[in-house]
């Protein structure tokens, strides 16, 4: 094939030319790289943790050095992981593709982001080896101001790491509003882009807040800004606020850009038009909104008034609304669909499936009466792993291997996918629905130590992280296997309908030989020749 | 007015269709940029908003501690360079390359007095020991007094910091403007950091009357 | 000639710029002078409507507002709306903290069964 020599993986070769791009295909595969080595990292602090629960009592870690794992399990995770993991590879990848750009508006500023993320990364990683931080990913004043662990350091890489998902916000803002091709109307725009413009927005409107959060934490236990501390007339409370202020919209930027991937999945996998086109799109702006209005449910129990509660917990409901919406269209959308259960479909039913168990269990969790006894046990460690593992990381495998073909030009084995999704899916329910039955029996979070009669619990949820860990091991070894000896990928190996499935496979330099021109919807299956 | 043919000729990036779009991204990518700074100061508003509301007699004892005429000549610095940065940009879009010139060295100098003045003020805070509450020596009215000077310090600081980094930017532009690079067709750099200093502008004029008028 | 590049852009007079200029200097002036008067409560308001006046004069006319598209309109205002957001639901809890609903103070005579391990002099000490 001529394009053979064209393509955006060959075309230039070398490393140098790989450090230097401001192509966003090859930045999202750096990005891909970086943030698969955080999963592994993350995944394998959280292994050693079930692994200390095995049994009650000290089995290899003392107390702070449990301490120490759960705070960089979740820091790892969330800050290195979970932001950047669909946005910056997916998002980065396929946005400009999607609606017919041939790169994002500010490409070295892309590149910016990605050298700010690893320089962010090398200071989270340093803090390992200076102390590492025992507070929790969340730092909470007064312990985190008093701990004689790196603490600085660690929220310093955070800092850093906001930094990084702002310019990238900022970046698809732009791209989004100023480099659409000729006839992409916004209505006309897939719902993977839909989905990047509202977290985009969160980030840009959100993440600041993070910083300055941070910043004065440092400022704190440095020189001392006083607000968070009680000795002076402070408000440690305060710290809580600020912190979830962005925190809580952050776990948007995690499930938006994973939703907008389930949209993309459902229609070509049914081959027929989403269900409510623009109730999905506007769906996701009436989160990104709604995300503002609810941080309070994260301070029930740590001395907020019980109006502000009140307030904060009836806001909290409404987030169930436009969440309900989309996952009511997806299913509607499958109705009288020919529906193919190829390896992404399948990651896609399991998204459905888990992500409505941890959005329940999220309306458990903002009802006051109910989140007094829940609160810090296992119940709110298994929905939050519902909705981010079960939503956010399925999503993402979803359209890793939705999207692997047009990004490498490679098959992967089916066969071996299927098991592997199989044994994820499996695994994740044998390790967190577990949590859910600790949690409502008491068992608090964050202990490494625990009474007798949660053993076997604990136990089977600890076994349930090694089949889970099977299964992203089988991955791996299809995926690497797919890259060297894979067969070559057609352009359209699923038929999608939107723009990155008519350029070539892989793409070339600038993504298109033709500028597309856009004459219909992102998914009007069923029109003959209806796009570009 | 001078032909554009002595100027240095833009080049309009790849992946744009042409100078109008970008230049449009650019300007919004600037606002964005300019909303995410906004939230970045807002918490800052916030804290002081609490703690002036728990805390009304000493932060009116605190302000005592301040020059409003310091601050308020500070004042008419950072809006009087506004000005000039307006005009850089404007002599800018009608080829008026040597009064571009002239103006950014203006914004320059007034930018360069205000952090002159902030020194003069921070030293002085440092004599009598008013420093953020791990370095505070003072002898306060109020045992929250170390509070007020935490912000004020934390506030006061990244502002100083927003001011900093927009002499370094002034400065490339100076550098730019000398090499004759920005004209009636191309001046998005200017218009760039000119939002900024507007901004590091504006959040000043909130700052003066919050720290120094506390009537 | 113009159709290459930036010269169809709208290019404000320069009355416009130095009548904002005047202006700020007048405000900046204005309220210092008020800021020597006691006018008790309104202190703050008055302070704030002046610095509100001088920063919407800045974000008019300096940065261009007033020629702007809407969507950029959209997005400073959304992001002010954000920030009050913020600040309102903020205070929602500060402002109400030491209240409690008097239904659960009194009927039911709710006292915590939590106890400090050490009665007496542990708490208020080390910190
Ligand atoms: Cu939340």
């Amino acid at each position: 094939m001529s394009n053979e020599h064209g393509n955006y993986l060959t075309n230039p070769k070398g490393i140098w030319s790989w450090l230097t791009t401001v192509d966003h295909k090859r930045i999202g595969l750096m990005y891909l790289l970086f943030v698969a080595i955080s999963f592994a990292l993350g995944g394998i602090f959280a292994m050693l943790l079930r692994l200390e629960l095995f049994f009650p009592g000290q089995q290899f870690f003392t107390a702070k050095e449990y301490n120490q794992l759960f705070t960089l399990h979740g820091a790892v995770m969330v800050f290195l992981f979970i932001i950047p993991s669909i946005p910056a590879t997916l998002g980065n990848f396929f946005l400009p593709i999607m609606i017919g750009a041939k790169d994002v508006a500010f490409p070295k500023l892309n590149l910016a982001s990605l050298y700010i993320y690893v320089f962010g990364a090398i200071f989270c990683l340093a803090s390992i080896f200076l102390g590492a931080v025992d507070t929790g990913w969340t730092f909470y004043t007064p312990y985190s101001t008093t701990t004689d662990t790196s603490v600085v350091t660690m929220t310093m890489g955070a800092f850093i790491l906001g930094f990084s998902s702002i310019l990238t916000g900022v970046n698809f803002i732009v791209t989004i509003h100023k480099m659409r091709t000729k006839g992409m109307g916004w209505f006309r725009m897939p719902l993977f882009v839909w989905s990047l413009y509202a977290t985009a927005v969160i980030q840009v409107l959100a993440t600041p807040v993070l910083g300055i959060t941070l910043f004065l934490l440092i400022l704190e236990t440095t020189v001392g800004v006083g607000i968070f501390d009680p000795v002076l007339g402070g408000d440690p409370v305060l710290f809580q606020h600020f912190f979830w202020f962005y925190s809580h919209p952050a776990v948007y930027i995690m499930i938006l850009p994973a939703m907008g991937i389930m949209s993309e999945l459902v229609t070509t996998f049914c081959k027929r038009n989403i269900f409510g086109y623009r109730f999905v799109a506007y769906s996701s702006i009436a989160i990104a909104i709604i995300a503002f209005l609810v941080w309070g449910h994260h301070l029930f129990v740590s001395g907020q008034s019980d109006y502000a509660a009140m307030i904060f917990s009836l806001l909290t409901f409404l987030v169930g609304i436009p969440s309900g919406i989309k996952v009511f269209n997806w299913m509607a959308t499958m109705y009288q669909g020919s529906i193919e259960l190829k390896t992404p479909f399948l990651y896609f039913l399991s998204f459905i499936f888990l992500f409505s168990i941890g959005g329940f269990t999220g309306i458990m969790l903002a009802s006051l009466s109910l989140d007094v006894y829940f609160h810090d046990t296992y119940f709110v460690v298994a929905h939050f792993h519902y909705v981010m593992m079960g939503g956010t990381v399925i999503a993402f495998l979803g359209g890793l291997h939705y999207w692997w073909p047009k990004m490498f030009g490679k098959m992967y084995s089916e066969f071996w996918a299927r098991i592997a999704c199989l044994f994820i899916f499996v695994g994740f329910n044998m390790v967190f629905f577990t949590q859910f039955l600790l949690g409502a029996k008491g068992m608090p979070r964050r202990y490494y130590n625990y009474l007798d009669q949660f053993q076997p619990l604990h136990a089977f949820s600890t076994v349930g992280t090694w089949v889970l860990g099977a299964g992203f091991f089988i991955m791996l070894f299809y995926m690497l296997h797919s890259l060297f000896r894979g067969q070559r990928a057609p352009q359209n190996p699923w038929g999608g309908l939107t723009l990155e499935w008519q350029t070539s496979t892989p793409p070339s330099v600038h993504n298109f030989d033709e500028t597309p021109i856009v004459t219909g919807g992102p998914y009007d299956y069923g029109k003959e020749d209806a796009h570009v | 007015m001078s032909s554009s043919t002595e100027f240095v000729k833009h080049e309009v990036a790849h992946h744009f269709v042409d100078a109008e779009q970008e230049f449009d991204s650019a300007k919004l990518g600037m606002w964005t940029f300019l909303v995410q700074e906004l939230l970045f100061f807002s918490a800052l508003f916030v804290a002081y908003a609490i703690f002036r509301f728990l805390y009304p007699e000493m932060f009116f004892e605190a302000h005592k501690h301040l020059s409003w005429v310091m601050g308020g000549i500070n004042t008419l610095f950072l809006i009087t360079s506004s000005f000039t940065m307006v005009m850089a940009v404007r002599c800018a879009q009608t080829n008026q390359n040597r009064l571009t010139i002239i103006n950014l060295i203006l914004t320059l100098i007034f930018a360069c007095m205000f952090l002159v003045i902030k020194y003069f003020e921070y030293s002085e805070k440092f004599h009598h020991g008013l420093l953020p509450p791990a370095l505070f020596t003072g002898e306060g009215v109020a045992p929250q007094l170390p509070i007020f000077f935490g912000l004020y310090f934390a506030m006061t600081g990244l502002h100083g910091l927003h001011v900093l980094i927009g002499i370094g930017l002034i400065l490339w532009l100076i550098f730019r403007s000398v090499r004759r690079e920005f004209h009636a067709d191309y001046y998005t750099p200017l218009e760039m950091v000119g939002l900024y200093w507007h901004f590091v502008d504006l959040v000043w004029i909130f700052l003066f009357p919050l720290f120094y008028l506390i009537g | 000639m113009s159709q290459q590049g930036q010269h169809s852009h709208f290019i404000v007079p320069v009355k416009y710029y130095l009548r904002t200029f005047i202006a700020l200097l007048f405000l900046t002036v204005l309220t210092v002078v008020i800021a020597q008067f006691n006018f008790g409560a309104l202190n703050l308001p008055i302070a704030m409507l002046v610095a509100l006046v001088k920063a919407s004069l800045v974000l008019m006319i300096f940065m261009g507002m007033r020629w702007e598209k809407g969507f950029t309109f959209v997005l400073f205002i959304s992001s002010i709306l954000f920030f009050g957001i913020f600040i309102a639901l903020i205070f929602a809890d500060i402002d109400t903290r030491k209240q409690t609903d008097p239904l659960e103070a009194k009927p039911f005579g709710l006292v915590s069964p939590v106890r400090p391990i050490s009665s007496g002099n542990g708490a208020s000490e080390h910190h």
